[in-house]
């Protein structure tokens, strides 16, 4: 029985893991997006302040071409954050 | 003290800036023009040696040219690999006629003088200051809620030392002071002529200066003839059309009007 629990408690711990990790790219995404979001093509203003991070957002970067791959699926983006099959 | 003499394009606003910098000339302002069509050192050129204050008139194309040299600089020096994968440079290359861009360089500018402890801005009419205003008060609001983003973020990774939330607490202080600064300590001058469409855009200035937390708007209503209109709304005063074709004889005969005007009403100490 306690085995079963074991396997239980492994299991929503590693979802629990996966979802908090998942919503940490998220909101690392949502940041390059707020920043840099103009250099897509979104109407957002240019932001200054992203022009002066922008030597050390390389990061940022790439989350933004995260986004623009992302876009294109999202609902197989979804489905794979959420391990679902 | 801080000036900002503000009004829509030809009420005199320049000749009104050089009046200030007459009044406080004993104090050595620092007389900066923050129109891109600058007029002062017109006014001025017929001044021949009677100046005793100092002048900036800024070159905003030339100071946004060396910002983002520095900056595409800077990016190369990192490696930057994704410079050419976004094309950077030219995009970069695009700010310069990008909306904002005049905005924030004129905010960059006010912050560099702000600190004299006289300094008279003339700024370029109406539409465009306003927005300068407004970006301020976006740029604080955007500033503070990127930097509870990012710290989340950093906090969900463990990371202590980041350059990017330096970069947003420096920017959000800066501009939060500065704000401090125009709110508390400027003296907004905002310029009208005796005329409807003046006097309709000064009371919207002075309501929008009043609801964002500036503290001493007042009007002045230049060249007013004899049988013009009344203004009865904020605290004002006029001058009187001055019939001189010397625009700095009319910036000296204006600055005395003003000075002694102010003393009248114990308005300001000059």
């Amino acid at each position: 029985m306690s085995d079963i629990f074991d396997i239980l408690k492994a299991f929503f711990k590693q979802s629990a893991f996966s979802i908090y990790d998942a919503e940490t790219q998220e909101k690392e995404k949502l940041f390059a997006f707020l920043l840099y979001g103009w250099m897509i093509g979104f109407p957002l203003p240019v932001s200054f302040l992203g022009i002066d991070a922008l030597p050390y957002a390389e990061k940022e970067l790439e989350k933004l071409m995260l986004i623009i791959r992302d876009m294109d699926d999202m609902f197989g983006k979804t489905v794979s954050t959420f391990d679902l099959d | 003290m801080k000036v900002f003499v503000v009004g829509k394009g030809g009420v005199g606003k320049s000749t009104i800036s050089v009046a200030f910098a007459l009044i406080l000339k004993e104090k050595k302002p620092l007389l900066v023009s923050l129109d891109p069509a600058h007029n002062i050192s017109d006014i001025l050129s017929h001044a021949k040696g009677r100046i005793d204050f100092d002048i900036i008139e800024p070159d905003f194309e030339k100071e946004l040219a060396i910002y983002l040299k520095n900056l595409t600089d800077k990016m190369k020096k990192e490696a930057f690999k994704y410079l050419t994968v976004f094309n950077m440079e030219s995009l970069l290359d695009k700010l310069r006629y990008s909306p904002g861009t005049e905005e924030y360089m004129l905010i960059e500018t006010i912050k560099k003088y702000i600190e004299r402890a006289n300094v008279i801005f003339d700024t370029p009419p109406t539409g465009l200051f306003l927005r300068v205003l407004g970006l301020l008060d976006s740029n604080i609001l955007w500033a503070k809620k990127l930097k509870e983003l990012r710290e989340d973020i950093l906090k969900r990774k463990g990371i202590r030392h980041d350059p990017i939330i330096d970069i947003i607490n420096k920017r959000l202080k800066e501009y939060t002071d500065l704000r401090d600064i125009l709110q508390k300590d400027a003296l907004f001058i905002n310029v009208a002529t005796d005329e409807s469409l003046s006097i309709k855009e000064t009371e919207r200035i002075m309501d929008f200066l009043l609801n964002k937390g500036y503290k001493m708007p007042f009007v002045i209503i230049n060249k007013k003839s004899k049988e013009g209109t009344i203004f009865k709304g904020y605290k004002h005063i006029y001058i009187p059309f001055l019939d001189e074709k010397d625009p700095f004889i009319v910036a000296e005969k204006t600055g005395k009007i003003i000075k002694e005007a102010f003393c009248t009403l114990k308005l300001v100490n000059f």
